[in-house]
């Protein structure tokens, strides 16, 4: 405000308080003095004059075509007006394009790969699982299998050649766990054992289950290694109480061990847990006979 | 174009006031959305404002003068890294306008000071006979000039005094010569807020004044 009076008592308006003026911002005071001054003075009169031209709304006829014209040079010139994007900016966008396409296309190929694997189980877990379902090698019970009589497998621990279905289960990567079972179903007993400790081993947190079935091949492999398969049916067990193929499968260790009183008492745990099953039948029946059956 | 590119470019400009338009500017002088909204709502103007100036200012109609100074005029916002932008602190779109007009002004003056400057040349030598014809033709006109300025200022004096509306003579006199010396239509005149009248009232005033100045005349 203090240049703007400055402006007033000195010579001439600046051109700040000719465009305040003009847009009404002035106070009273300065408002007044500005208009004695300009009524006195031509040259800021001229000023006000040419601002009130430049600033006007409307446009003549030779204005619009000169306008035109300007435009076309503009335009003709290709003159940039705006501040032209850098170089590297353009640069960091194309990158950030690539970088959005190639995620896109992993997240594709995942989204693919995962659409695959839904539809279909991996192949290693189906070759255990149907194996499973359809073979009862031996008399203790490995975790889901659904009850089966006991057959006899042709292939015994002593057969070392290598079948397809052992090579596939490689060639496909199957974790440890799927192996352990694979082999301990092929009554392969040792690298049934080396598979389902690699397992335990290999991850922190570990079902139950691995231990069951590692118990199971321990007790296959023979008496030597009927202690380790007690350790571990007692792991299920102080993992889960009523970890009813943990408990049958204590029964038949205790009945091979002439441990018949423990072995009675785990059958008949193991009928409170599951009374009705083919597994339960089976005990029931021992229960009665009170002997072991013999694979 | 992406649809971030899409709301980049509304969120740049395309809510922004102009004057907040304006200051965005000149903080984010980089920012090519943000400037090409700029372009889009100023870039017309500033065409109109210079070729406005240079005609009633340095009587020129060159384009190819234009061109450039509508250049320069983008390079004088961008100077000092856009410091002439960040300054500005008006609010209403006049007040936006007024700030371009000035900018151009000041553009397209400097443009002309620096060729005139360039123009200066050592005195020309001419002959007495011309120098006294020159001075004769000077002193005739200055002559008139003084009396019609003296005479003006004459009239303004009395018809300030004569005005009955005290508080607006000042204003009403400014009225009466930009309409009538500097030949600005009724409409031109009501344009700009800073006179605070219709076209109707700046009628009366014209009126008025003409009416006290036929009356001083009489006397």
């Amino acid at each position: 405000m203090n240049g703007k009076r400055e402006a007033i008592h000195g010579e001439c308006i600046s051109e700040e308080c000719l465009a305040d003026y003009l847009e009404g911002t002035l106070d009273a005071v300065m408002r007044s003095a500005c208009e004695v001054h300009l009524i006195a003075c031509d040259a800021c009169r001229g000023n006000l004059a040419l601002f009130m031209k430049v600033l006007g709304e409307g446009k003549r006829p030779e204005e619009e075509r000169a306008l035109d014209e300007l435009s076309m040079l503009w335009q003709q010139r290709n003159l940039l007006p705006i501040p032209a994007p850098r170089k590297w900016a353009r640069s960091s966008a194309h990158l950030t394009y690539a970088a959005v396409g190639i995620v896109a296309l992993l997240l594709l190929v995942v989204l693919i790969g995962k659409w695959r694997l839904g539809s279909a189980q991996p192949v290693p877990t189906q070759i255990v699982d149907a194996l499973v379902t359809r073979v009862r090698p031996f008399e203790p019970r490995i975790v889901g299998q659904p009850y089966l009589t006991i057959q006899e497998v042709n292939r015994g621990p002593e057969d070392t050649a290598r079948d397809g279905l052992e090579v596939e289960m490689t060639e496909k990567s199957a974790e440890s766990y799927e192996m352990g079972r694979f082999f301990l179903l092929r009554k392969k007993y040792p690298k049934a054992i080396k598979y389902l400790k690699t397992a335990i081993a290999e991850s922190k947190g570990v079902s139950a289950d691995v231990y069951n079935d590692l118990g199971v091949a321990y007790m296959e492999n023979g008496e030597a290694s009927f202690a380790a398969a007690e350790s571990e049916f007692k792991e299920v067990l102080s993992r889960n109480p009523a970890h009813a193929p943990a408990v049958f499968n204590l029964s038949i260790l205790y009945g091979r061990q002439g441990r018949i009183e423990e072995a009675e008492q785990r059958r008949r745990q193991y009928l409170s847990l599951d009374p009705d099953s083919g597994w339960a039948k089976e005990l029931r029946k021992k229960l009665l006979q009170k002997e072991p059956i013999e694979p | 174009m992406t649809e971030t590119l899409r709301f980049r470019r509304d969120e740049a400009g395309g809510t922004l006031s102009s004057a907040d338009l304006l200051r965005e500017c000149g903080r984010r002088l980089t920012d090519s959305f943000l400037w090409k909204e700029f372009q889009n709502r100023f870039h017309k103007t500033i065409m109109t404002f210079v070729m406005r100036v240079m005609w009633n200012r340095f009587r020129s109609d060159c384009l190819e003068e234009a061109c450039d100074l509508v250049q320069d005029v983008y390079l004088r916002m961008l100077d000092n890294n856009g410091r002439v932008l960040r300054s500005f602190k008006g609010e209403a779109e006049f007040s936006v306008k007024a700030f371009l007009a000035r900018v151009v002004l000041n553009v397209v003056s400097d443009h002309y000071r620096t060729i005139q400057a360039g123009k200066r040349r050592p005195a020309e030598i001419i002959s007495i006979e011309q120098a006294r014809q020159q001075g004769r033709d000077l002193s005739g006109e200055a002559t008139d000039l003084d009396i019609r300025s003296i005479l003006s200022w004459i009239d303004v004096e009395r018809l300030m005094e004569s005005d009955s509306d005290r508080r607006n003579a000042a204003r009403n006199v400014l009225i009466f010569k930009l309409h009538h010396v500097d030949g600005f239509s009724v409409q031109e005149i009501a344009a700009f807020p800073g006179f605070g009248l219709k076209e109707s009232s700046i009628h009366l005033v014209l009126q008025t004044m003409r009416e006290n100045l036929k009356k001083r005349m009489g006397k």
